[in-house]
């Protein structure tokens, strides 16, 4: 009753891969999928050699999985590449500190550098300060226009001019569908690119670009990763709409539809000269920006506006 | 029947913060598919939907593992439960 491994053909097969289908040793599994992170990022060239790569790291299953599995590969093909960590203290009580605690256990088992920047330091306010101005139903667009701007602001200042970060196949079939559905032409061609051409000199790439969820999910099983999977307290429940829960049944009776629809975006890339938003730099802060001010700029403006007596800096590199 | 439930990847919040319940199950709950319902019922309060759909299956995204083994290679809902089986449920929808 139990079943090779169609790899290695002598040890029993423990896991069926949502990927293709093909049932696996615990070995093979994690070799498998180690290759296949590695096969992407020759593919893609992410990695310049003697590159220092920041990697963005959250604590939960993504970001720890990536982290463990440059380690490895590093090792395995000598990549010419130092890693630094870098996590965002959105300020979120109880949830962040908890999670950073797990970031900071992994940077010593790990043995790389990390770099924590909080919201409060960068923009003169936690999430959670900023919950109680402005309420609670855009949270998670303001935490997210604010972790890429604190993000870029943290890479310049250890002067790492490429962040690798988590995001998964799922993830890039969730944006692709969310932009189809809002009708956005422009941003479905951008949001399955690998490598994001953010600034002239800041780049950001995705290794997990073409591995599922479930795998990445896996892998932290199987290897006994130190994640933490609390949901954050704003956002509203796991399951995060029609999309995530499409997708997930989706993965179930048509596994390779994941990925089908991350090439379907690809298809749609725009020619250059179609309506690509002009861009220009924020006359506040000189981030790249699609108008005059950037949008944390007008999010902090607003802020501001509705408590003046705190003082803000922005810092400018 | 004697077994072990692991809730792993965020699912112990839906049963109030236990990762894992050493339980003795009741003598009709003989196969996975009883299981699911005799947890939804018994050790979780609410979310349940983050649980089971509508139908009863198990929610996908979560993944189940029999002794560290995919259910997907055990007949997945039809396994029938052996004892001192460790059961873990594994969530790939929790957390980020
Ligand atoms: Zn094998
Ligand atoms: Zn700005």
């Amino acid at each position: 009753m139990s079943i090779l491994c169609e790899n290695c053909k002598t040890k029993r097969a423990v896991f069926l891969r949502p990927k293709n289908g093909s049932k696996v040793c615990k070995e093979c599994f994690i070799e498998l999928f180690e290759e296949e992170v590695h096969e992407t990022i020759q593919k893609f060239q992410m990695f310049e050699p003697k590159e220092k790569i920041g990697i963005g790291a959250s604590g939960g299953k993504d970001s720890t999985a990536l982290i463990h599995v440059l380690t490895k590969l590093k090792e395995k093909y000598k990549y010419e590449n130092d890693f630094v960590l870098i996590s965002i203290d959105e300020g979120i009580h109880g949830y962040r500190d908890d999670s950073l605690e797990t970031v900071k256990r992994n940077q010593l088992f790990y043995n790389l550098p990390l770099e924590i920047v909080s919201f409060k330091d960068l923009f003169g306010w936690s999430l959670d300060d900023i919950i109680l101005n402005l309420g609670p139903s855009n949270s998670c667009s303001y935490c997210g226009i604010l972790r890429r701007q604190a993000l870029d602001l943290a890479a310049q200042k250890i002067s790492v001019k490429k962040l690798a970060t988590g995001h998964n196949a799922n993830d890039a079939a969730e944006t692709v569908l969310l932009n189809f559905l809002r009708g956005d032409s422009v941003r479905i061609s951008r949001s399955s690119e690998f490598i994001i051409n953010d600034q002239n000199d800041f780049k950001r790439c995705k290794p997990f670009i073409y591995a599922y969820q479930k795998e990445i999910v896996a892998y932290a099983y199987f290897n006994k990763l130190d994640y933490f999977s609390t949901e954050c307290p704003y956002a509203v429940n796991a399951l995060r709409g029609k999309p995530r829960i499409f997708l997930n049944d989706l993965e179930r009776v048509h596994p390779s539809g994941i990925i089908d629809i991350i090439d379907s975006g690809q298809l749609f890339a725009l020619p250059d000269s179609s309506i690509k938003p002009k861009i220009q730099k924020c006359q506040k802060c000189g981030a790249v920006s699609s108008q005059n001010l950037c949008q944390a700029c007008i999010l902090l403006e607003k802020l501001n506006k509705s408590k003046p007596k705190i003082e803000i800096e922005i810092e400018k590199k | 029947m004697n077994v072990t439930i692991e809730f792993l990847g965020g699912l112990d919040a839906l049963v109030e913060k236990q990762k894992e319940v050493k339980t003795t199950l009741p003598k009709e709950i003989t196969h996975l598919k009883h299981l699911i319902i005799w947890i939804k019922e018994n050790l979780m309060k609410s979310r349940q939907e983050e649980f089971v759909t509508n139908e009863l299956q198990i929610r996908p995204g979560i993944m189940v593992l029999v002794n560290e083994i995919d259910w997907a290679l055990l007949d997945e809902e039809n396994y029938e439960i052996q004892q001192n089986d460790r059961i873990a449920f594994l969530s790939s929808l929790h957390g980020g």
